[in-house]
């Protein structure tokens, strides 16, 4: 039964990501799909990083005292200025464990 | 190497996509290592922990997978659950389509299996740009996906057979969305219609996390592709 369960699961995100890519053939997309698929990366990327940032294990809003804010802040800025994802992650990491580390 | 393997856009695509996800991979290894550590803690065998990330391949809904299952979850409402959170994939799917509209079936199933979060991330930012070897781009996806699962395999791996062999109060997890915040930065400087976007997703991510099932992914990635499309100032074809 349990392997089932992974087995179904594993079916149902596969069919997810297979649907759209095998059906289209051709790669002109209509410009008004086109104007709404190019929000995909900015909007689900977004979706995944602000709960990260702004909650805490307990998944509630965290705003005062949390290091995650400021790590994330000064990343923003560094990868603003840089374009670097290394050094941004340096940045960030660095900035989180200077006030998380003892 | 010899020149030839470097000259070719192949190999070129690839290696760039390899490169290009290496950075991400600090946050994934630990992610990795805590998921083959709940799996264990959960009552899951070696083996289902193991296999469900090659049979599965996306960690968040892993994660929920065995928690779900540990708290006495029926099969139904779990398998549903792992398809909301992993709904927004259908999103990957569509935005990256048109790149992969030219390969053959076998080719489209390898990338589809292959198309994870942080993939489709490092790779749609590649394709986006349209510069030269466009024919080549799903090379770039190969190597960025192929690189993840290895390392999805190997550290759920070690997680099963050694434990928790990273401080977990590195907070490590927390390069994942560094990452794509150095990811999606450009546009949102660049074009309000992007701040917009990401802004209202994630503000009403984090306003909806406590819903059922994980459906705040979905419900707040479809809010943020609206609210993108009503910032968009670029003009329409028919009014040029």
């Amino acid at each position: 039964m349990m392997w089932a369960t992974i087995i179904i699961s594993g079916i149902i995100t596969f069919t997810i990501r297979f649907s759209a890519i095998y059906k289209v053939t051709n790669s002109t997309t209509p410009e008004w799909l086109e104007n709404i698929l190019k929000y995909v990366p900015t909007s689900v990327l977004a979706v995944l990083i602000f709960p990260e940032i702004f909650l805490n294990e307990s998944n509630t809003l965290e705003i005062l005292n949390n290091p995650k804010i400021l790590a994330a802040a000064a990343a923003l800025l560094v990868t603003i200025l840089t374009k670097s994802i290394i050094i941004t992650i340096i940045t960030g990491m660095s900035v989180l464990w200077a006030l998380t580390l003892n | 190497m010899p020149n030839s393997i470097i000259k070719s856009p192949k190999s070129k695509e690839f290696f760039s996509g390899v490169s290009a996800v290496l950075p991400i991979l600090i946050g994934v290894v630990p992610f990795g290592l805590i998921f083959g550590i709940l799996g264990l803690e959960a009552g899951f065998t070696a083996n289902q922990t193991f296999f469900m990330s090659s049979i599965i391949f996306a960690g968040a809904s892993q994660v929920a997978f065995v928690k779900l299952v540990s708290s006495g979850t029926i099969p139904f409402i779990t398998i549903f659950s792992v398809g909301i959170i992993n709904l927004r994939h259908f999103l990957y799917s569509a935005s990256i389509a048109k790149y992969l509209a030219h390969l053959p079936t076998p080719w489209k199933i390898i990338l589809s299996y292959l198309l994870t979060d942080e993939a489709y991330a490092v790779s749609i930012k590649r394709m986006q740009e349209e510069k030269e070897n466009t024919a080549f781009y799903h090379y770039h996806l190969f190597g960025s996906g192929i690189t993840l699962w290895l390392t999805w395999q190997t550290s759920t791996f070690l997680g099963i057979v050694i434990g928790q062999i990273i401080p977990e109060k590195l907070n490590l997890g927390f390069a994942i969305p560094l990452v794509f915040l150095s990811i999606i930065a450009p546009e949102i400087i660049k074009y309000k219609s992007h701040a917009m976007c990401a802004l209202s997703a994630g503000i009403l991510a984090i306003f909806l996390s406590n819903l059922p099932l994980n459906l705040w992914i979905i419900f707040s990635s479809i809010f943020g592709l609206v609210i993108g499309v009503l910032f968009d100032k670029r003009p329409k074809k028919s009014q040029q």
